[in-house]
């Protein structure tokens, strides 16, 4: 009974250690939540960038219907005219979290907050829960100690953070909870081979498909882990029944999302798991025979079997591959292995600047000292190895790999390298902080001389728990630093500084939505390019084309091609889509260079994959491969609607010189202003980031639009006193 | 042009072999796309010459399908051709016959000179704008003997009205004009179309088989394009029994998106009907399929299913009993 009755102040240590540990849990919360408000403090509650404004959009249509119909909503205001199944479409996780914590507040504690606030402060709530589920994990790999420092880690670790500050309401904002705590049960269920851990691990499973499509990670880590110890030959019953019933209930929960469906059975992302579940089977089997059998005998049945395992499954695998069966990979699996894939094949998940591979900095930009005590974290895991610490090697190779590929993939490998270097830094204060030991002398010395007082020793520990002291003070620094001038930035919001060091909001984006919202018929459709489609929708209220839920690539081309080519060719585009207003992005008089203009070859190159007759990338550059918009610019270029729409009346606020386009350094010709006679501009904001364009009607007397524009022009009448014959196409 | 533009005003102008054309009016009808030659410019056609005057024929002069203009025999002219473009709202009434031109008297006829050669010359044209004002140009006032010409142009003869559009699901008929619809639902669309004569509205019957009212559901490209059946007259905002009534019922197709009821109607000499209704057809929702009893390919894994439960729950039976009772022999 020894420990267990050290008091102090006559309370027993064990409460006082439940306490603290309560205590630096709700700091930790509060730190992880606190940092995330900066955007929040400095604008204000406001969602942020693309797709959360879709979220938000489904949530508030959540909250005011019934789910049933949030289940079956058919959104006729995007996509149009094809309209999107957007129930069956999406993660619902993220909006009935919101919609349930909105009941659950309004209905039951009488507190009716705007679902808006709820929305932006959803992800840093939930940041404070992964914290706790971190720590629960790195208990499970070595102790409380290392546990808490993972979770201090995890709250304020800038990879996290970038998906999850105020205002960020995206599926990653719960899913990366979701993965943490899933992860957690599963070592749980696995050490212990509880049935009940394991259905704990299916349900939480069953929330992450619900929440994020990243929830692959889980269904491949966990067979891939299972696979491994086979391998190492570590099977045992456990395994066994943790596995297996982490399958069977879990692959029957993710088949209730919609979108989800089917896949489990019929995509080869899942076929893995549903391998492995076979193997065990197998395994089982073997295990069973082996004890029953003597070993030679034994061998021949593994070999023989084995080989026939193998060889059907594979053929099975590619039969029912080639017979359309099973899906084939998707794009961005494939992309996931060769970088360039993406590039050559499918344009339009490269266009996605994420997607790209990400440069070196931005790990320790990301994870600041986290980065290198990660692999002394892994070095840990290896010398131990226990079953749950190959769990978290395997973890660690593969997203270190999968975050070097895409930039957004940073976001799953910021857990582990938390919890690994909590490893490795709670290892290494486990030793050094350990003064007592060079105090207490051993049985054998005693009766020897008193030893000298360990100078040497103790100034060498000191020095390095100092050091460390100061590297997770600057982690600290450095974290705060990135969430403020990184992370915390709306993106619909920007902020410059004045010539005099005071902040200026530049708020073109909502001042040209709300313009929209107020001045245009409610059942307008606007085009512009896909990355605004969310915002549309969900700021101004009107129907859009394309947007950021880029399933259709054919209909993205088509905006493509009528933003790529001559107005005649738009034009047709436009009244076949009934498009009312064109709304297109110009950040050339502000230096913004998130602009449609820098966009534009991917517009080019996504019309290109389908007309390939019609669009050539090539025609946008100059002779000598220049991409140039000033005088220089080729004549497609000059042609093109998007060029136009850009640069209409832009030399005209230089008082007759070369407007000067900030973005690209590029001076614009004053003498050759582009014309427009399809579209009309009706609005462009105040620094001339949005302009919006009406595309006109037919004309009424059936003239072309070009000439019955020059026709209006002022100077156009002049009076034609010969009369000649006109030249006339003959009339059919 | 502001006056038919805007106002949807209507006017005729009518030339003549002496007459000039003023710059204004000239420019104007240049813009719509016709071309009147211009002062001493006279219509020509030496083969069809009688008495110093050219007659015009039904045979040669007179463009088929005009509504305006039934018989031209034996009608003298003394006036202008004009040429057009292609312009898809100018439709021709009268048109040079293969032999005539319009060119300077005595002048000698090549391409050059001559303002028109053969059938692309034209002697009356009418022209109605997409708001349904109309122009009337007239090569010479020896055609206002037809009155249906200038009936036309001043609005007195073939102005259509579209009276009422409605379009209704079978199953839930007191819904008028939903916005929703199911894939696959059973639609009703109705419309109800008047025609003035002598100000008065009466019900518009189609005259031939040529001149059917289509409506077209699409959704960028047509899925249904259907003739629509004349039922009967039906009441209207102008009174008891003065629209006709036309309707289709047909079958939304198996598509979910935002579709396009569709009316246009673009018939020489009648105004223009056109209308478009946008609705959305939505998918089927969760518990609009079938149920997995109702399809019988499903039985035999319903019974699978009811088979594995049993087996296992015997299995387990046995397991627990049998191996128990086995055991504890043994143990006795």
């Amino acid at each position: 009974m020894g420990k267990s009755q050290l008091k102090v102040l006559g309370v027993p240590i064990e409460t006082i250690r439940v306490l603290l540990r309560v205590i630096i849990f709700i700091s930790i919360a509060g730190a992880a939540i606190s940092s995330r408000l900066f955007s929040v403090i400095r604008f204000e509650s406001i969602i942020h960038e693309f797709d959360p404004w879709f979220n938000f959009r489904a949530t508030k249509y959540l909250v005011s219907h019934s789910f049933y119909e949030f289940l079956n909503w058919f959104d006729d205001r995007t996509w149009y005219p094809l309209g999107r199944v957007t129930g069956g479409t999406l993660y619902p996780g993220l909006m009935v979290t919101s919609g349930a914590i909105w009941h659950i507040l309004r209905d039951w504690f009488s507190m009716p907050v705007d679902i808006r606030n709820i929305c932006v402060m959803l992800a840093p709530a939930f940041s404070g829960l992964t914290a706790i589920a971190t720590y629960f994990f790195t208990k499970e790999m070595k102790d409380s100690n290392a546990g808490l420092l993972a979770a201090i880690f995890m709250g304020i670790a800038p990879g996290y953070i970038s998906r999850s500050v105020a205002g960020s309401y995206d599926n990653e904002a719960i899913a990366i909870t979701l993965l943490m705590a899933t992860f957690y049960f599963w070592i749980k269920a696995m050490k212990l081979g509880s049935v009940f851990y394991a259905t704990w691990t299916a349900l939480f499973y069953f929330y992450m498909v619900s929440a994020w499509g990243g929830y692959v990670f889980i269904t491949n880590l966990i067979p891939l882990h299972v696979f491994v110890l086979i391998l190492m030959g570590r099977y045992n019953k456990k395994l066994y029944t943790a596995y297996t019933t982490w399958y069977a209930l879990g692959t029957l929960a993710s088949m209730q999302i919609p979108f989800v469906g089917f896949l489990p059975i019929r995509s080869n992302d899942h076929m893995a798991a549903l391998g492995v579940f076979g193997l065990l089977q197998l395994v089982g089997v073997g295990n069973y025979v082996k004890a029953q059998v003597p070993s030679r005998q034994f061998k021949s049945f593994l070999v023989v079997s084995l080989t026939l395992v193998f060889l059907l499954g594979i053929g099975g695998l590619f039969g029912l591959t080639a017979m359309g069966w099973i899906a084939p990979w998707t794009g961005r699996f494939y992309s996931l292995w060769d970088t360039s894939y993406a590039k050559i094949h499918i344009p339009i998940i490269a266009s996605v600047s994420e997607h790209q591979p990400t440069a070196w900095p931005a790990f320790f930009f990301d994870t600041s000292m986290l980065i290198w005590l990660f692999p002394a974290g892994i070095y840990m895991c290896f010398q131990e190895l226990r079953d749950e610490h190959v769990f978290v090697i395997i973890y660690g190779v593969l997203c270190s790999y999968f975050a070097g590929v895409m930039v957004r993939l940073m976001l799953t490998l910021t857990p582990i390298v938390c919890v690994s270097a909590a490893i490795a830094l709670s290892k290494l204060f486990d030793v050094y902080l350990n003064i007592v030991d060079l105090f207490t002398t051993t049985e054998e010395e005693k009766g020897k001389k008193p030893k000298a007082f360990p100078a040497a020793a103790l100034i060498s520990r000191v020095v390095v728990l100092l050091s460390f002291a100061f590297y997770l003070f600057y982690f600290v620094l450095h974290c705060t630093w990135v969430t403020s001038n990184a992370y915390s930035s709306p993106s619909v919001v920007l902020a410059t500084n004045n010539p005099d060091g005071s902040q200026h909001i530049i708020d073109d984006y909502r001042e040209a939505y709300y313009w929209l919202r107020m001045n245009t018929p409610e059942d307008a459709k606007v085009m512009a390019w896909w990355d605004y489609g969310y915002q549309i929708g969900g700021m101004a209220d009107r129907t859009t084309l394309v947007d950021n839920n880029t399933w259709n690539n054919t209909h993205i081309a088509t905006v493509g091609k009528a933003m790529a080519s001559p107005e005649e060719v738009s034009y047709k585009i436009f009244r076949q889509h009934d498009v009312d207003y064109v709304l297109i992005i110009f950040g050339g008089l502000l230096g913004y260079s998130g602009d449609d203009i820098n966009k534009f070859l991917w517009m080019v190159r996504i019309a290109e994959g389908i007309w390939p007759d019609e669009i050539h990338e090539r025609d946008y550059f100059t002779e000598r491969g220049e991409y140039k918009v000033d005088k220089d610019a080729s004549k497609a270029m000059k042609e093109s609607l998007m060029y136009k729409l850009s640069y209409y009346r832009f030399a005209e606020l230089y008082g007759g010189r070369d407007g000067a386009d900030r973005v690209r350094n590029q001076q614009i010709p004053a003498n050759d202003p582009p014309q427009l006679s399809t579209v009309e501009e009706v609005f462009t904001s105040e620094n001339w980031i949005v302009r919006i364009y009406k595309v006109k009607d037919l004309d009424n007397v059936g003239r072309d639009l070009k000439q019955a524009t020059a026709f209006e022009q002022p100077g156009a009448s002049k009076k034609n006193r010969s009369i000649k014959k006109p030249k006339l196409d003959i009339r059919i | 042009m502001k006056f038919v533009n805007h106002f949807g005003g209507n006017v005729i102008s009518i030339g003549g072999e002496k007459s000039v054309l003023p710059n204004g009016i000239r420019s104007f009808l240049n813009e719509l796309g016709i071309y009147p030659s211009p002062k001493n410019f006279n219509y020509l056609d030496h083969f069809n010459t009688k008495d110093g005057s050219v007659v015009l024929s039904s045979e040669n002069n007179l463009v088929p399908g005009n509504r305006l203009v039934e018989s031209l025999d034996n009608v003298k002219y003394h006036g202008n051709g004009a040429l057009i473009s292609n312009n898809e709202l100018i439709f021709p009434i009268v048109k040079s016959s293969s032999t005539g031109y319009t060119g300077k008297a005595g002048e000698q006829v090549d391409s050059s000179t001559a303002w028109t050669l053969g059938e692309q010359g034209f002697l009356a044209v009418g022209l109605q704008a997409l708001n349904n004002a109309r122009v009337a140009w007239l090569g010479s006032s020896e055609l206002l003997q037809f009155e249906h010409i200038y009936k036309w142009a001043f609005q007195k003869q073939g102005v259509l009205k579209l009276q009422y559009v409605e379009h209704y699901n079978t199953k839930n008929e007191t819904a008028q004009n939903p916005h929703l619809y199911r894939i696959n639902d059973d639609v009703v669309y109705t419309i109800g179309v008047s025609e003035s004569v002598d100000g008065e509205w009466v019900p518009y019957q189609i005259a031939s088989d040529d001149d059917q009212l289509q409506v077209s559901f699409k959704l960028l490209d047509p899925y249904q394009r259907l003739n629509l059946v004349s039922v009967g007259p039906s009441d209207s905002p102008d009174g008891p029994a003065t629209a006709q009534t036309y309707r289709v019922n047909f079958t939304v197709p198996d598509h979910h998106g935002v579709f396009t009821f569709e009316l246009d109607y673009k018939r020489v000499g009648l105004s223009y009907l056109q209308d478009k209704r946008v609705v959305t057809v939505r998918h089927l929702a969760n518990d609009e399929f079938k149920r997995s009893w109702d399809i019988t390919n499903s039985w035999l894994y319903i019974v699978s299913v009811a088979i594995v439960i049993a087996a296992w729950f015997l299995f387990v039976i046995s397991y627990i009993y049998v191996g128990n009772t086995n055991y504890q022999k043994k143990n006795v």
